[in-house]
């Protein structure tokens, strides 16, 4: 016994005594670590996670990006094409023409030009969907042709007036395709090239444009970018720059708290206050993409609450007897935006109005409308049919948290819910799984469905044109909620195709005004971007430069730096 | 037992048979991996679509089974969706050696396997070899001196530790060992550097060295192995106290013998079936990792493809699993039981 | 040392037959003079008492009710446990979620005991095609991940997540229910492999061959000779099983799979406290030292029984 105890002394103080000895390596260097809360398995565009794209912008950069007040600028471009400079040309047949020109000497981080034909080549890969298998968006549908007019300059052509021509389905030239041609040659696809695994990564496969080159992905702990020689932006403060992946969120605050990473960022509201605590820390927040709302099912609804669904003045009820700001103060955080359409801001018409916190109206509307409880059970019947909302959201605690406030809103005005929080697989999943959203199996659900932060375009048809309900003849509809106005549709359409600013605004307004006036679409919550910075690493100055897209939140990393000594 | 073992091998044939097509069948219910697409306005119907016939998950399940068992490599698939096959398979299929390529990682599962297996067995069996020797010792000093201090504290410590989820334990050495540490050496102004990593296998900023790695497995191991300890070391005192207190022991007592050998040659061998049972049923799941304590300091092993194997479906990497635990529970099974007879040769299968 | 083995346990035999009508007596006897299995048995009646008696003060509305201006409330007057993240009152929560979580713990061990001693058994015992088939059909259980069988029934779940189920006298969504079920029935598969290697060694020894030679039943063979010479593993693992179904529930919820919210548990309560272990501490403490108790007085009771059970106790 005593010789066991003996060994695990010795053994113990082996293991203490050889961690002891070393001791962080000196370094030279300046470099930043970035805590990082997802990995993903490839690199943009093979890997459609968010958190793909954001490296990027450490590595390939685009044509040009959006700053932290959503302002366009350029980066490969000379300048960002518009109908002022002539670059953007309706033609006679009213379509749009687009002309894209290439700043002079740009380098690839090998060292190689780039030129248009690199623009070219993504062009065809895009439009054949067997070069690989990336989201390819609306591209095909809406370009024509892709014409080189020298090596730095080109043009798109689309088959429709096309006023997104900035935001969606432009030329992409940050691929390159000196590296990427040959795997085409070899396979007929793209999907086994090396430029997009962690091993082509180690081998130097993945060359790009961007203030840092992705020099080393340690799979599941890290990936390294090195300084660019060839970049000819800003030369980036930082010599390195390490994303380091932390799955868990409180580890995430623990591992800044004890230096092991200099920043964290996309942390949510509930942590502010953890890291602000933290010595040295600052924090800030930047206006965010992501957010929540109620989505209501009154057109695809065959549930036993189908009619009181169908009722605006249900559904006004529904959003009345819910305290959103309170809910949004509460949950997500002081000054939380909640929005009043799903369209981004910039259109919103100045006087569109949100439905009030106001139980007594609501228990009005529904006593109006024949709902009343009559059996005393505290929840609302007709024709014996109880109010009971099948309430649906998926397993992400926040929006379980919403669905357990909103279920005590609702009682209190007699309106009865179950809850169903459910995998987002299961939830989103296609009219021929079984999606609850797909086949309309839901009253009242609580999700995210990114619109985007630049176009008011919304795609009607599909999203929430009156042809888009999923049904067993034509299951690829994504209008599960049933949302059904001819008048939307036809004004989404013609936002979508009109190129002239005012114009455009004019008309997107008249179509916000018409969407919210469905009553199905109840904005929660708009949540900020948070970062939390050591300020002992970095200059918390510098670093206010981000983007504040879903995907860009990176795009000024070349203007952080150290504090000054 | 040559026979016995031969027949073994026999009945896992159909049972791996079984146990694959249940899983795999099961495995769906995870739901469409690329459903979440939906949410996206930048991916149309037809991304997804294509991305889903380039997994052959369009497929009706026995074909797909089929695929996963056989391969497809003699039949062209429709990748461009014109109703007409014109790329060929490339799927060799299991028997052939090939586990087929992981969606949620987009690469094949056998690079995902090799990326995560070397991390997962530092991490594991540092664990059970700790957990192994620490719960012989603390199970068998509680069983000789049943009732004693030490026994109580054991007891005790062991039941609160098995009561509680492994994240807290992790979270709770974190916060004290980790972080309060480095406030509490900054606010003295000691030495940090004595202070235990928070997350990870390295230091990002260190030399990968092994004494880094030794750093970076304490906590994780210590959250692991001291819930195992718990556990394996109340088997342990139990079945000590049941040899203790049998009469053989008493009678080599009342013979004479030294105790320290009665303790060691006759009690421990027969204190070893359920213990030899317990191991073989631990061993094939360490092959797996460990999810929560891999999540919690990001441990890049096996645990984090686990979980990323079952939701949304991920029916070649969950496969893949299933066939090694599978295997390591047979396998494991078997040696258990023929380590029985080894400790009682009177043990027979027949 | 076989021969000793044999002579006690035929005098113990019939030791046994003579005092028959006070076994019982006995055992009460012999455990009640263990002193920790009776604080044991005390501190177990009192958790019982409090999500039992604890529900008469609360009702379960309360214990979901939100008051999002109080969350993060530490222990005071009006909140004797404080409050989690919706300002939810951590007391009612330990009361309503002890009851699930009791539950989950109580009919996974008894599953596990039942099955679990039964399987090994006569898998031990009987031995060959009966060991054969029972012996697959266990490594098979253990081969399919639990995770993958809480997943399949989730769909089917939501199809009837309006359907409760009245467990003494308490409304449950099926989907507890379910998860209750799965926890206990993957919770008995080492169990009957312990035992099962337990009886392959026993049934080979000379008592029991003796047995057999005076023409005592199977049945008798296994329970007088075979069972009780078991007891301790099964003690053991039924103590370690209910905190390890409770835990188990913890686990799960961790990864999604849990008993979801608003339906409290110990482990559920727990699990919401994760991200902040070090700023709210009372929200884990409550259930966590709840869940302590538990499982440290049900091994105490374990010991007890045991040590009463024994065959070969003499005092």
């Amino acid at each position: 016994m005593k010789r066991m105890s003996r060994f695990i002394l010795v053994a113990l103080v082996a293991v203490l005594a050889l961690s002891m000895g070393i001791s962080a390596a000196a370094q030279d260097e300046n470099i930043l670590v970035i805590g990082w809360e997802q990995e993903p398995p490839l690199l943009t565009p093979r890997s459609d996670l968010a958190f793909g794209a954001q490296l990027q912008n450490f590595y390939a950069r685009g044509l040009w990006d959006w700053d932290v007040n959503r302002e366009i600028f350029p980066i490969m471009v000379e300048e960002i094409p518009s109908p002022e400079n002539g670059m953007v040309e309706t033609l006679e047949n009213g379509n749009t023409k687009v002309t894209y020109k290439l700043r002079e000497g740009l380098l690839w981080s090998d060292g190689e030009a780039i030129t248009s034909a690199d623009c070219a080549f993504w062009h065809e890969l895009t439009m054949d969907p067997t070069t690989g298998t990336f989201q390819r968006g609306s591209y095909v549908d809406v370009v024509e042709s892709f014409e080189v007019i020298d090596d730095l300059s080109f043009s798109i052509t689309y088959n429709v007036p096309f006023p997104d021509y900035t935001s969606q389905s432009t030329a992409t030239c940050s691929y390159p395709e000196h590296v990427l041609r040959p795997a085409l040659e070899a396979d007929g696809t793209i999907d086994n090239s090396p430029y997009f695994t962690p091993d082509g990564v180690n081998a130097g496969a993945t060359v790009g444009y961007g203030p840092y080159v992705i020099s080393e992905w340690i799979v599941g702990d890290s990936i390294r970018f090195e300084a660019n020689p060839n970049w000819d932006g800003q030369a980036p403060a930082f010599d390195v720059v390490i994303t380091r992946f932390i799955l868990d969120t409180a580890q995430m605050q623990n591992a800044l708290s004890a230096g092991e990473i200099d920043v964290a960022f996309n942390f949510s509201n509930d942590f502010v206050e953890g890291y602000q605590a933290i010595d040295g820390v600052e924090v800030f927040g930047t206006p965010g993409v992501f957010g929540d709302a109620l989505w209501m099912n009154y057109g695809n609804n065959t549930g036993p609450i189908a009619d009181a669904m169908a009722d605006k003045n249900v559904r006004i009820a529904l959003v009345a007897s819910i305290d959103r700001p309170t809910l949004a103060e509460q949950l997500v955080g002081p000054g939380t935006i909640i929005p009043k359409a799903w369209h981004p801001e910039t259109y919103w018409p100045e006087d569109l109005g949100m439905i009030e916190y106001d139980p007594e109206m609501a228990a009005q509307l529904l006593d109006e409308a024949g709902w009343v409880d009559a059996d005393g059970d505290g929840i609302r019947e007709k024709d014996g049919v109880p109010l009971v909302i099948s309430f649906f959201t998926t397993d992400a605690q926040l929006r379980g948290d919403f669905q357990i406030a909103i279920q005590e809103y609702w009682s209190a005005v007699g309106i009865g819910a179950t809850l169903q929080p459910v995998p987002a697989a299961i939830l989103f999943g296609s009219y021929l799984e079984n999606g609850i959203l797909s086949t309309g199996a839901f009253d009242v659900a609580i999700f995210a469905l990114s619109a985007s932060a630049l176009s008011p375009y919304a795609d009607a048809p599909e999203w929430f044109g009156c042809d888009g309900v999923p049904t067993a003849e034509d299951p690829n509809g994504s209008n599960g909620w049933g949302s059904c106005s001819p008048e939307y549709d036809a004004l989404d359409l013609e936002v979508g195709r009109t190129v002239d600013p005012a114009a455009r605004l004019e008309l997107a307004q008249e179509a916000i005004r018409e969407f919210v006036d469905e009553q199905f679409w109840h904005g929660l919550y708009l949540r900020q971007t948070w970062y939390a910075i050591n300020t002992s690493a970095v200059d918390p100055a510098t670093a206010r430069d981000v983007g504040t897209l879903s995907s860009n939140y990176f795009n000024k990393i070349e203007f952080w730096a150290p504090p000054a000594a | 037992m040559t026979k016995y073992i031969v027949q073994r091998v026999l009945q896992a044939i159909p049972l791996l048979i079984i146990v694959t097509i249940v899983v795999f069948t099961l495995s769906f219910a995870g739901g469409n991996p690329f459903a979440y697409l939906a949410q996206d306005p930048r991916a149309t119907e037809q991304d997804r679509h294509l991305l889903n016939e380039k997994f052959g998950l369009n497929d009706p399940i026995p074909q797909q089974f089929v695929t996963w068992l056989i391969g497809d490599d003699w039949r062209m698939r429709d990748l461009d969706m014109d109703g007409e096959g014109e790329t060929p398979g490339e799927r060799l299929g299991i028997l052939r050696g090939d586990f087929g390529q992981s969606i949620s990682y987009r690469k094949p599962v056998a690079t995902v396997f090799a990326e995560r297996m070397p991390n997962t067995l530092i991490l594991m069996v540092t664990q059970y070899v700790v957990t192994i020797v620490f719960a012989l010792g603390i199970g068998i000093l509680a069983a000789i001196k049943q009732y004693s201090w030490f026994d109580n504290i054991a007891t005790g410590a062991s039941f609160i530790l098995f009561s509680m989820p492994v994240f807290l334990v992790a979270l709770l050495l974190v916060q004290v060992f980790a972080v309060q540490c480095r406030e509490l050496m900054k606010a003295i102004g000691g030495d940090v550097g004595i202070c235990l990593p928070v997350q990870g296998m390295y230091d990002v900023r260190g030399d990968r060295s092994f004494g880094d790695l030794l750093r970076h497995l304490i906590l994780p191991v210590a959250s692991l192995a001291a819930i195992s300890i718990a556990g394996y070391s109340r088997y342990i005192r139990s079945t000590m106290l049941e040899v203790i207190n049998s009469d053989y022991i008493r009678t080599a007592r009342s013979k004479g013998l030294p105790e320290r050998r009665i303790t060691f040659l006759h009690a421990l061998k027969n204190a070893s079936l359920p213990l030899v049972t317990i191991i073989a049923l631990d061993i094939p799941f360490l092959f797996g990792g460990a999810v929560i304590t891999e999540t919690v300091f990001s441990w890049p092993g096996m645990g984090l493809a686990f979980i990323n194997a079952v939701r949304p479906a991920d029916p070649p990497l969950l496969m893949a699993f299933t066939v090694m635990t599978a295997v390591g529970v047979v396998l494991f099974q078997l040696i258990a039981d023929v380590i029985y007879s080894w400790i009682d040769p009177r043990i027979r299968y027949n | 040392m076989a021969n000793a083995t044999t002579a006690s346990n035929v005098v113990k035999l019939d030791g046994r037959r003579e005092k028959a009508e006070s076994l019982l007596k006995i055992t009460v006897r012999r455990f009640l003079r263990h002193r920790m299995a009776v604080i044991g048995l005390v501190t177990l009646s009192l958790i019982i008492l409090f999500v039992s008696v604890g529900a008469l003060f609360f009702t379960e509305q309360q214990a979901n009710s939100t008051t999002l201006t109080a969350k993060y409330t530490p222990p005071g007057a009006e909140y004797p446990l404080g409050t989690d993240r919706l300002g939810r009152d951590i007391l009612a929560r330990s009361i309503y979620g002890g009851q699930i979580s009791l539950m989950i713990g109580i009919t996974a061990v008894a599953i596990s005991i039942t099955i679990g001693t039964a399987v090994g058994l006569v898998s031990g015992y009987f031995g060959g095609w009966i060991d054969s088939i029972l012996m697959r059909f266990v490594e098979a259980m253990l081969a399919i991940p639990t995770l993958i069988l809480l997943i399949v029934i989730q769909p089917a779940m939501i199809q009837n997540a309006t359907t409760r189920i009245n467990i003494l006298g308490r409304e449950l969504s099926v989907t507890v229910v379910a998860i209750v079920v799965i926890i206990g029935i993957t919770s008995w598969l080492g169990l009957s492999r312990i035992v099962r290697s337990m009886v392959l060694s026993l049934k080979e020894q000379e008592f029991v061959a003796a047995a057999r030679m005076v023409g005592a039943s199977d049945t008798r063979i296994i329970f007088t000779h075979i069972l009780p010479n078991c007891i301790a593993p099964i003690v053991v693992s039924a103590t370690l099983g209910v905190g390890s179904a409770i835990v188990t529930e913890t686990a799960l919820g961790f990864l999604g799979f849990g008993v979801q919210e608003p339906t409290a548990t110990w482990g559920n309560i727990l699990s919401g406290a994760r991200q902040f272990v070090d700023d709210y501490p009372w929200i884990w403490l409550a259930p966590g030292v709840l869940i302590t108790l538990t499982v440290l007085s049900i091994n105490f009771i374990g010991d007890g029984l045991r040590d009463a059970l024994d065959p070969r106790s003499r005092q």
